[in-house]
């Protein structure tokens, strides 16, 4: 019944806090990674460059599916406001499902900007099946294709420490998340910005200034403060042989 | 009051039959004024400009060199007047190619003739100004003010020589008079340097030694007449004005002149002029010629200078009426038309009109007399001419500076291709233009002489109206404007004050003080500077660029890179292929692993065993040095049945090749010994609906076989009939994937865990929480096992640890001694940063 | 068909949540997993298509080292025709494609991460000269020292105590914590998809 009551609670705090958020916005924390993010959305149009979105081969039909949502919400957004630049950004992604949705993602970015015709399909890639087998194909983007900073938000393990160093030899910045703690410890050595934990699922609040979004980070807040008061008091009482 | 006359001009009540205003004796006739309906219009006379005279090309250039604007003018642009309706000609080609506002702004040739650029309401009507002169306009409103409301809308000394019946002349004819009587005097040509070139518009001579010789003469007949006309001079009016006033008026003495003759191609301008002359009661008889103190003297030498040309011009039309309105060298046009039949005989004329000793006193006494008639014309006259005043000795022997660098470079009117004698000397006045020619005929009347001005209303000297001196350019602007020649005179008093070689210049002559600067400080406190200082602030703060903080980036060291590279594989790939034994094996088993042990011991005798695999090819060697201990631990105690499942696409290869290597020794064979179900695609959707029905998810083995017809899989039909559960994993997801969904399916069944050393830490809680029952995890289990429960079988742990080891040991010297060093460029590099902020 | 597909997508994923629940909706469910099952072996064909075309157009545009896409799509053949004949236990096949083609690869590409990942963390405190820096330089030596053995047995102290005390009290405490964060921003994601807020589909 735990699982149900979770569901059902989180359903009922993100439509309120949805419609609250609407009326008045939140204040979000500064994340360092969000601000070059954005900087570098900026600088790739006026660069002449473009920049690679990695979304990492987390399948939408397993618990990785989260992350993939996330870096789709975050592509959608840098297809819109990238698709007039003269280098399109280009995704690429592990998954053959997250391929699809790539992109149809990328299509709908730039039919959000009016200009559905620039659309081009190999924009969106599916470069490898296997995790090194795609590291692989994205480090051949990263090094190869005029890349101003590399964005990699989705499920990487340690291979994402391949396409960091691909980055890291033409000097390239890199914006590094993942819901993998192997991949968060690489990423956390090699990228200039890393994303801890579930700041990645913030992503499309920073960018996409959503209610949803913000209100999404809301009830992740309350329910982690949940969880921390539930941890201490089943500590205290483990401790006090309750039960 | 209605047997009087009001003076159209001065507004002074005359009696009815005057013809002329007894005060300021102008014309009382009305058809002689300036009729706003007798003004031509404006004409296109672009096809006329390949004939202009070249002095006004080279006006034109200039306007199209922005370089040569003045400065004042760009500081303080004043609104241009409007284009009248009676522009000149030949002007009005100047302004079709002037620009845009060509009907609203004064061409910038001749803001940079007049320095300066006078405002003008656009509301005004043009009649109000009608001049084509455009220095007139440049005045204030105030300046002009006129008692007589006709008086204001035509300037007087055009209302006096309007004609109506020239006025329909449309034809420039100046510019071939001017050539033809170029022609004629050869003593007129001009030094070549006053040619401009194409490029260099107000070229120059270069130094006063290239005075061309009719300019010398020019000056040693001043010299020879100076003593005679001491008194000529009004006041601020050059020497060289006087000289060659005297000179010309020397040469007439000797030479009768004779009428100009009347061309029928003269300029609208010069036929409104004429016409209005010709017009006025007075002009029907010949008047004595006016001289005109304002008239320059080389116009009067050049008229004495004419005898060559004394070639008789018939007169016809009526004689110039020379009334105060009228330019002096309009006077002395008309007055040496009648008696100088050579080219510039009005000119000329001047000296025979009016003897050097005797000249009117008003010139002698004029205020103005820096002033051109026409100005004074234009001038409050009621207020400037009422009181003359007379001219101190002291001031008529200014003689202008030269200066070689001229605001203003233009080129001489006078220049050469304008003197060209195209038709010979005898014709050069048989296409004088008629007004000319009509002034000559008759002199004007003794009453025409203007009185003296006298009284206090009369300017001082060298105190000119404020129009007058708003009309001045300011050095400033001008001195960019190098010049090249000496011979280039900076006027400095009169209505051309600030123009550089407008007329030639005698020997000598040169301007004596400066334009007055104005000074552009505003006139502000302190706290309204403070204000301002502050405004400025916000508004450059605003404009200002966000600075971003120059990110330094880290370059790669490809240096570094290569020598831990190379450090690292040589030192394992060597320990590794040398097959060392230095390293011990570890001996610390961790409980997970004892679990592990004690389950597959566990297991019955050819019982049948579910192994799933999910490991990537890249961690194969791990995954089976890890695994291959402890399944050959089992199979050689419990001869198992084994089914391999992979929940990744390569699982059901590597399964094979696990079979194949490290087991191959036990024989086993597929579809008999061991059964390989291949891949089971949907991740953990897939593996759910194994668990839940393990055959209809994977009903064939990689054979394309029914799977659960074969030997390892007899009596098998659901998850719970598996002896034990093993997951081969590098990846902690898919170990908690199957945990997760295989936990209700599989009941009591032990599921153990053969990991990679990267995801055991995330599988440990499954074990410490009861969900999986034993792990093994990377090298470090598999040497575990294979020593203390596998006798060291099959080595393949062993074959690795030295490698391993040595490499553990490397990384760790390598991140300790890198990271101390880094550490203290980081420490370094944040400092420089913090100093650069 | 937004609206279709918007109504689709909501409908599927609410029965399938309700299946997990509610023993009334799990043959639906279950029906539904099918499918996903099917949709998804299908989707690995679109995307091997997907791969096919990028490198093609590679190819035909002779864009920059297109002579290794050339090389992809040859491989790809001929594997695949290999497959279909030989079958993929075969051990020639097996013997050319995994053990001399996508092993050696693969554990090439997990040395050279090994030597990038060495590489990062000797530069990290160049890049991250902070407290975190260095207590994560530490925790990897930390590891890296009691995982090893020495000639005479296990490093004291490291390899019995220290290591499995970071490892599985201090590192599995952080990650577990990370997991849980992780896992509450999948949930609100999935919610926000399910509601339709977010809708990577249908050209949304």
């Amino acid at each position: 019944m735990i699982a149900p009551a979770i569901l059902v609670a989180a359903a009922f705090l993100l439509g309120v806090i949805t419609l609250w958020k609407r009326r008045s916005p939140s204040h979000l924390r500064d994340i360092p990674a969000f601000a070059r993010l954005v900087r570098a959305l900026g600088l790739s149009i006026e660069d002449g460059k473009r920049l690679h979105i990695s979304l990492g081969h987390g399948s939408l039909l397993d618990a990785r599916g989260g992350s993939a949502f996330a870096g789709l919400a975050l592509l959608r957004t840098i297809a819109e406001r990238t698709s007039v630049s003269d280098m399109p950004s280009v995704a690429s992604s592990g998954d053959s499902t997250l391929g699809l949705l790539t992109q149809d993602t990328l299509q709908a970015g730039y039919q959000a900007a009016g200009v559905g015709e620039a659309y081009i399909h190999t924009a969106g890639r599916v470069t490898g099946l296997t995790p090194f087998s795609y590291a692989a194909g994205a480090m051949h983007i990263a090094q190869n294709e005029t890349v101003s900073t590399n964005i990699l938000i989705g499920h990487f393990g340690p291979e994402a420490g391949l396409i960091t160093d691909a980055s890291d030899n033409i000097n390239v910045p890199i914006v590094g998340a993942s819901d993998d703690i192997a991949g968060q410890a690489v990423l956390y050595a090699s990228a200039q910005e890393p994303l801890i934990g579930e700041e990645l699922f913030a992503a499309g609040a920073y960018l996409n200034l959503d209610p949803s979004h913000a209100a999404s980070l809301t009830v992740q807040d309350i329910f982690r403060w949940l969880i921390i008061l539930a941890l201490i008091a089943g500590s205290a009482l483990k401790f006090v042989r309750v039960f | 009051m209605a047997d009087m006359i009001q003076c159209p001009v001065c507004g002074a009540e005359n009696p009815l039959g005057q013809k002329t205003c007894q005060r300021c004796q102008s014309s009382l006739s009305n058809d002689s004024r300036f009729q706003p309906g007798q003004a031509p219009g404006v004409r296109d006379t672009g096809e006329l400009e390949a004939i202009l005279p070249q002095w006004l090309r080279d006006a034109r250039e200039s306007a199209k060199q922005p370089d040569l604007g003045d400065s004042s003018q760009e500081e303080t642009p004043a609104p241009s007047p409007k284009t009248s309706a009676s522009n000149m000609d030949f002007l009005a080609g100047l302004q079709s190619q002037a620009g845009d506002n060509d009907d609203d702004e004064v061409p910038d040739w001749l803001a940079n003739i007049t320095g300066v650029s006078a405002p003008k309401p656009k509301a005004q009507p043009e009649t109000t100004e009608p001049s084509g002169v455009r220095w007139v306009e440049t005045g204030t409103k105030e300046d002009f003010q006129q008692a007589d409301p006709s008086a204001e809308e035509v300037p007087s000394w055009l209302a006096g020589i309007q004609s109506p019946q020239f006025g329909t002349e449309e034809k420039d004819e100046l510019t071939d008079w001017f050539r033809e009587s170029s022609g004629n005097q050869p003593s007129f040509q001009p030094p070549a340097q006053f040619t401009p070139a194409n490029d260099a518009p107000f070229s120059a001579p270069a130094s006063t030694n290239d005075t061309p010789d009719w300019l010398k003469q020019m000056a040693a007949d001043a010299e020879q007449q100076e003593p005679e006309t001491p008194t000529a001079s009004p006041i601020g009016a050059s020497d060289w004005f006087s000289d060659s006033s005297t000179s010309s008026n020397a040469a007439s003495q000797a030479q009768e002149p004779e009428p100009f003759n009347l061309s029928s191609d003269m300029p609208d301008w010069l036929n409104q002029m004429s016409a209005s002359a010709n017009a006025a009661p007075q002009a029907k008889e010949p008047e004595p010629f006016n001289v005109s103190s304002d008239t320059p003297d080389w116009l009067n030498s050049l008229g004495g200078e004419s005898a060559p040309f004394d070639e008789s011009v018939p007169a016809a039309s009526e004689p110039f009426d020379s009334v105060g309105d009228i330019p002096s060298w309009l006077d002395s046009e008309s007055e040496s038309s009648k008696k100088v039949d050579s080219t510039l005989g009005w000119m000329g004329s001047e000296a025979e009109t009016l003897p050097p000793t005797a000249q009117p006193d008003f010139l002698q006494n004029d205020a103005l007399g820096d002033m051109p008639d026409w100005l004074k014309a234009a001038a409050p006259q009621s207020l400037i001419f009422d009181e003359p005043t007379r001219i101190p000795e002291t001031l008529k022997n200014e003689t202008p500076e030269s200066k070689s660098s001229a605001s203003f470079e233009t080129t001489p009117a006078f220049s050469e291709d304008i003197f060209r004698n195209e038709a010979g000397d005898g014709a050069l006045f048989t296409d004088m233009p008629d007004w000319l020619s009509n002034a000559m005929d008759e002199p004007p009347p003794a009453s025409m002489v203007p009185e003296p001005i006298t009284g206090s209303d009369a300017l001082s000297p060298n105190v000119l109206p404020s129009w007058v001196e708003a009309m001045r350019p300011s050095d400033q602007g001008m001195s960019n404007i190098v010049s090249a020649s000496n011979d280039l005179t900076l006027e400095s008093r009169g209505a051309l004050a600030g123009l550089s070689g407008v007329l030639p210049l005698g020997v000598g002559f040169s301007p004596t003080n400066k334009p007055k600067t104005y000074s552009n400080k505003l006139n502000a406190s302190d706290e309204q500077l403070k204000h301002a200082e502050i405004l400025e602030q916000i508004l450059a703060a605003e404009a200002a660029p966000e600075s971003i903080a120059a990110e330094k980036p880290l370059i790669s060291s490809r240096v570094l890179r290569w020598s831990l590279a190379f450090i690292l594989l040589a030192v394992t790939l060597g320990t590794a292929i040398l097959r060392t034994q230095i390293f011990s094996m570890p001996e610390a088993k961790p409980t997970e692993l004892d679990y592990a042990v004690a389950i597959v011991q566990a297991i019955p005798e050819n019982a049948p065993v579910l192994v799933a695999v999910d490991y990537e090819p890249a961690r194969a060697g791990e995954m089976e040095a890890a695994a291959a201990p402890l399944f050959d631990h089992m199979l050689l105690l419990k001869h198992p049945r084994l089914t391999f499942v992979a929940s990744n696409e390569s699982g059901a290869m590597l399964t094979e090749r696990f079979m194949a290597g490290p087991l191959a020794f036990h024989n086993y064979e597929s579809q008999t010994t061991y059964l390989n179900l291949g891949y089971l695609s949907g991740g953990q959707m897939g593996v759910r609906a194994f668990a839940q029905n393990p055959s209809l998810a994977a009903p064939l083995d990689i054979y394309s076989q029914p799977a659960w017809t074969f030997q390892p899989l007899q009596g098998v039909s659901a998850l719970n009939q598996f002896a034990a559960i093993i997951l081969v994993t590098d990846n902690a997801d898919a170990a908690r994937t199957w945990v997760e969904q295989t936990q209700d399916a599989r009941g009591v069944v032990p599921f153990l865990v053969v990991s990679s050393t990267q995801a055991a830490p995330m599988i440990q809680p499954y074990f410490d929480s009861g969900q999986v029952n034993g792990m093994v995890s990377g090298l470090y289990g598999g040497a575990l096992v294979e020593r203390h429960f596998n006798s060291g079988r099959p080595g393949t742990a062993r074959a690795y640890w030295d490698a391993y080891s040595i490499g553990m040991l490397l990384a760790m010297m390598f991140m300790l001694g890198g990271g101390l060093i880094n550490l203290a460029l980081g420490l370094r590099d944040r400092a420089e940063m913090r100093k650069g902020n | 068909m937004r609206v279709l597909t918007a109504i689709i997508a909501i409908a599927v994923g609410v029965l399938v949540l309700l299946g997990y629940f509610l023993p009334q909706a799990a043959m639906l469910q279950a029906l539904l997993l099918d499918w996903a099952i099917i949709l998804a072996g299908t989707t690995a064909l679109i995307g091997i298509f997907n791969l096919v075309s990028v490198h093609t157009d590679k190819i035909r545009h002779r864009a920059k080292d297109s002579i290794y896409s050339a090389i992809l799509i040859m491989g790809l053949l001929i594997t695949f025709i290999l497959g279909l004949v030989l079958k993929p236990q075969n051990p020639i096949l097996q013997s050319i494609v995994l053990n001399g083609i996508i092993i050696p690869i693969e554990a090439t590409l997990m040395g050279l991460l090994a030597v990038s990942l060495l590489y990062a963390a000797v530069r990290l405190l160049r890049r991250r000269a902070d407290l975190m820096g260095i207590v994560f330089i530490i925790t990897a030596a930390l590891i890296f020292l009691g995982s090893a053995t020495l000639p005479f047995g296990d490093v004291p102290i490291f390899g019995t105590l220290i290591r499995p005390w970071v490892s599985q009290i201090w590192a599995l405490g952080g990650a577990r914590g990370i997991l849980i964060g992780v896992a509450l921003g999948t949930l609100t994601t999935g919610l926000r998809v399910l509601f339709g807020m977010d809708r990577p589909y249908g050209g949304n």
